[in-house]
């Protein structure tokens, strides 16, 4: 049955009848091939569908699992490299590509204080990662010798850049006003009243107080030198320091101070040396 | 061979249900999702009016050459299909970026996915769709109705 209401090329039919267009395989090898790729398009689009929607559900599954405490290991020249550990909880089918996380710390009206990255890395995927981010801190720098013993406010910039599910490049940025808890905060000194030493020097009480407001446990040693107005050295002294995160620390200790010398209106030059860090700190007026 | 294409009213009520669906697909849900995103911050680039018309003419060539699926000129609406979606998708590479942004209490995020290569990746269906075209052309062109009987076999 031939039925082609309407079909301009109604009266042209007759080779149909007669077979004249004859069903070769030949006569079909553009039609099938037409078919073919059809398909194909047809299972390509449901491919990426099912891709796509695969990809929106493993990325709603991503989660940041915080950051592990500060840590660090000195390194020649009075620089810190402080570590941490940022923890990615990445479920999902798929893997977080070129993975890079940038950190930046500027002490407002006063300068960059650190610049960190992690190394390039891919998060495979259901995974849990953890990604050190590193940075370098001068702690010999006016800029650090500051915050030391002055709580302040920081600003602090990270950014993460990562191709995920192969094709979809991400970018996350974290701009953030951090509080700075100054480690040695309130630095003071105090001397007490002499007495009389060995061949003529003079025996001083020296009490050296401080609060921790810093995250990290302080445990070390202090050592300090005593100078004059003159500056010039009148004697040295060396206190252990314990104090935990929010611990006032409060420690006397007796120095020897040479004939001559005095301390009153001069200053307190004092270095903390931890198995972490060594910092010198700013110098602490005399009362 | 015989052949029995439906008829014009069937064809163009079956392309009136098409055109909708398709429309429903291409127009009218990206429109909603892209109102959706803009009112929660999203920051998306792509112009409505792209969306608006480039889906409005994929829809159209579709719908038309379903319609004309017994004639001539199906190949070649084929191939105009295939184009204008790859037109359409090369131009939506331009805007192929969605930006999100936060703050408060001191903190700011910005997050922006790009899509770029995922819209590459899309490309391969129109572009399949384009050689699928050409061949349908070819065969109407070396072989004119043969196809017919496999397309629209006699019930």
């Amino acid at each position: 049955m031939v039925r082609l209401a309407g079909h301009p090329e109604e009266e042209m039919t007759g080779p149909s009848r007669q077979g004249g267009y004859g069903q070769s395989a030949g006569s079909l090898a553009f039609y099938k091939a037409s078919k073919a790729f059809g398909w194909l398009s047809i299972i390509v689009s449901i491919g990426i569908a099912i891709f796509l929607v695969t990809v929106a559900y493993s990325a709603s599954g991503i989660r940041y699992d915080g950051v592990s405490p500060l840590g660090g290991s000195s390194v020649p020249g009075n620089v810190v490299d402080f570590t941490v550990t940022v923890t990615l909880s990445n479920p999902g089918y798929y893997s977080m590509d070129n993975f890079h996380l940038g950190l930046r710390v500027v002490y407002p009206q006063h300068g960059l204080l650190a610049v960190g990255s992690s190394a390039a890395t891919s998060l495979s995927a259901e995974s849990t990662q953890y990604v050190p981010v590193s940075f370098p801190v001068n702690m010999a720098s006016p800029l650090v010798r500051g915050l030391l013993t002055n709580d302040s406010k920081l600003s602090m910039s990270a950014w993460v850049n990562t191709t995920y599910g192969y094709f979809f490049p991400v970018e996350v940025a974290v701009a953030e006003n951090i509080s700075w808890g100054a480690p040695f905060y309130g630095l003071s000194v105090e001397t007490g009243t002499p007495t009389v030493g060995p061949n003529g020097t003079a025996i001083v009480p020296v009490t050296i107080a401080f609060s921790n407001h810093s995250p990290l446990p302080l445990i070390g040693s202090l050592s300090f030198a005593v100078l004059s107005a003159a500056d010039a050295t009148c004697g040295s002294g060396n206190l252990n320091v314990t104090a935990l995160p929010t611990e006032h620390f409060d420690s006397t200790t007796d120095v020897t101070i040479s004939g001559g010398c005095q301390p009153q209106g001069g200053q307190v030059v004092a270095t903390y040396t931890s198995s972490l860090l060594t910092a010198t700190l700013p110098p602490i007026q005399v009362p | 061979m015989d052949y029995s294409p439906p008829s014009y009213p069937f064809r163009i009520v079956i392309g009136v249900i098409l055109f909708v669906l398709l429309l429903a697909v291409l127009v009218i849900l990206p429109l909603w999702l892209l109102g959706i995103v803009g009112q929660h911050d999203v920051g998306y680039g792509v112009p409505s009016v792209l969306v608006l018309y480039g889906g409005l003419a994929i829809v159209v060539l579709n719908t038309l050459a379903w319609v004309a699926k017994a004639e001539r000129i199906y190949g070649p609406l084929c191939i105009a299909a295939s184009l204008v979606s790859l037109g359409y998708l090369l131009t939506l590479m331009q805007y192929a970026s969605i930006q999100y942004s936060t703050s408060g209490g001191g903190t700011a995020i910005t997050a922006a996915v790009s899509y770029g290569d995922f819209i590459k990746l899309l490309c391969i269906v129109p572009a399949i769709g384009l050689v699928s075209g050409l061949f349908m052309t070819l065969q109407d062109l070396f072989h004119p109705k043969a196809r017919l009987p496999k397309d629209f076999p006699v019930k």
